[in-house]
């Protein structure tokens, strides 16, 4: 079994072409983008989560990464929301214009998340790489796309391999200073050592001739299920599309 | 016969003020088996890295496959005929299933796909580890990610092949399994390696690097 970009689970219930489920996050991404009624963002961040369920990509892993987004996002949310910070202005006075605003920037990003968290479980960095080629897409940018994914695998393994050393020697999170000091070195660490091991991984692809371009043994087939996959996805945009549009 | 490799006057050091090569003169002719010893720390690896391009020296002159040899570019067909074994297999595989791994180096050699399919099957099959084909190359035991690093470069029928530390953490079927496939080939050798046993049984030459130089050396 390939090991995808990120983790998820072996309980995928679609498995679709590569290719096809680039051009598919692509496109639902674009159509994203132009959302703008709330009705419409909710459905498409409803149908994102679906489709990464059935990509196969666990609970656990989309709770964490829908934690640190809306985190981040939360940081921005007096920034947006309130009318104005003016000392004269105050008690500062939510805005209902730009609290919605608000939410549909989280809706967006957050639907965002999910489509890419699909696509990252679902394949592997030289699959992605060989399906972008399938597409007629440049051979720099498949280059580009195949080392950023590879250097989040390294990125994770090193994290892993670090985070046990140091656990091994009793290290655990907890509230005292100490463990966020110990923390501070061991990303510290991972950069550096994350940094090596991408620069001998490419030196390892020079020295088998790589330039550029992958191939893989593997070939890409459509299959009838490819199909429904296409409907379903067609189906749930136009849904999506006429829930945005007959909004207020 | 033109040689495979010939370094003359090589000096190189990571920093200016520890140099770890002044002065390396190496002459490697095909079907050459030589055996490349040294303590740890006298650069057995950079020696190893140095041919193919992957540190350029200070100065000296490096003639691969007779031509002089100083541009990335100049090293690519130097790469494409010298396979090198990382020390760290980790390093070495970076594809998602260990076919795909193997079939990287071909590929890249231009090969039609059915030479391509036929030379995996092949080398996996003689390095014992054709079980292995569909597996994640990051999820196989150490001595397993050994074998598929070797086959990776092996399957590109290379013209010399330059190994870092072979048969380190190897159980000896799995040695006896190497040399075995070693023995057999036809090209080139260049083994840096600590295990005596292991360099008697694949190699007929003897180099040792000693403060930077190389110096004769004896099994
Ligand atoms: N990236 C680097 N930066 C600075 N110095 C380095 C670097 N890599 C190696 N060295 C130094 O260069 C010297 C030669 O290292 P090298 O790895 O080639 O030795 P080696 O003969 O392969 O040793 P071993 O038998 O332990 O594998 C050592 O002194 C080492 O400390
Ligand atoms: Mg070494």
């Amino acid at each position: 079994m390939a090991r995808p970009i990120v983790d998820s689970g072996d309980h995928a219930v679609l498995r679709p072409d590569p290719r096809l489920l680039i051009l598919t996050v692509s496109v639902w991404i674009v159509l994203l983008i132009l959302l703008r009624h709330p009705r419409g963002l909710v459905a498409a961040a409803l149908a994102a989560l679906i489709l990464a369920r059935a990509l196969g990509v666990p609970w656990r892993l989309l709770g964490r990464r829908a934690l640190a987004l809306n985190g981040l996002l939360a940081l921005w949310f007096p920034l947006l929301a309130f009318e104005s910070f003016a000392p004269s202005a105050w008690p500062w006075s939510l805005s209902a214009e730009r609290t919605l605003l608000f939410a549909t920037v989280v809706l967006r990003a957050n639907a965002i998340l999910l489509l890419a968290q699909g696509l990252a479980g679902s394949m592997d960095a030289a699959t992605m790489s060989c399906a972008l080629m399938g597409l007629r897409c440049p051979p720099k940018l498949a280059h580009l796309m195949l080392l950023a994914a590879r250097n989040l695998e390294i990125l994770r393994d090193e994290w892993h391999t670090l985070y046990r050393a140091a656990s091994l020697r009793g290290f655990r999170l907890t509230f005292r200073r100490r463990p966020w000091q110990t923390l501070g070195v061991l990303v510290g660490g991972l950069t550096l050592r994350s940094l090596d091991r991408a620069d001998t991984i490419l030196m390892a692809m020079k020295c088998r001739g790589y330039q550029g371009r992958v191939h893989i043994l593997r070939r890409f087939r459509y299959h009838g299920a490819d199909l429904v996959f296409v409907l379903i996805m067609l189906i749930a945009g136009s849904i999506i599309h006429w829930l945005d549009s007959t909004g207020g | 016969m033109e040689p495979l490799f010939s370094l003359t006057g090589i000096v190189f050091g990571h920093t200016s003020e520890r140099p770890v090569f002044n002065g390396i003169d190496l002459t490697l002719n095909p079907s050459d088996r030589v055996a490349l010893t040294g303590s740890n720390g006298s650069g057995k690896t950079t020696l190893l890295y140095l041919m193919v391009g992957l540190v350029r020296p200070q100065s000296g002159v490096l003639v691969a496959f007779g031509r002089h040899r100083r541009k990335e570019a100049d090293f690519h067909e130097v790469r494409l005929r010298a396979g090198l074994l990382f020390d760290n297999s980790d390093s070495q595989l970076f594809c998602a299933t260990v076919e795909d791994d193997v079939a990287f180096g071909p590929f890249n050699l231009g090969w039609p796909r059915a030479r391509v399919e036929a030379a995996v099957r092949d080398t996996l099959e003689r390095l014992d580890v054709a079980t292995c084909r569909d597996r994640s190359p990051a999820e196989l035991s150490y001595g397993e990610k050994r074998l598929v690093a070797l086959a990776t470069i092996l399957a590109m029928e290379p013209d010399v092949m330059l190994l870092d530390e072979p048969t380190n953490g190897l159980d000896d079927s799995h040695v006896d399994t190497m040399v075995r496939a070693l023995q057999t080939t036809k090209c080139a050798l260049l083994v840096a390696s600590h295990d005596r046993i292991f360099l008697k049984r694949v190699t007929t030459q003897c180099i040792r690097l000693d403060q930077g130089r190389i110096v004769s050396g004896s099994l």
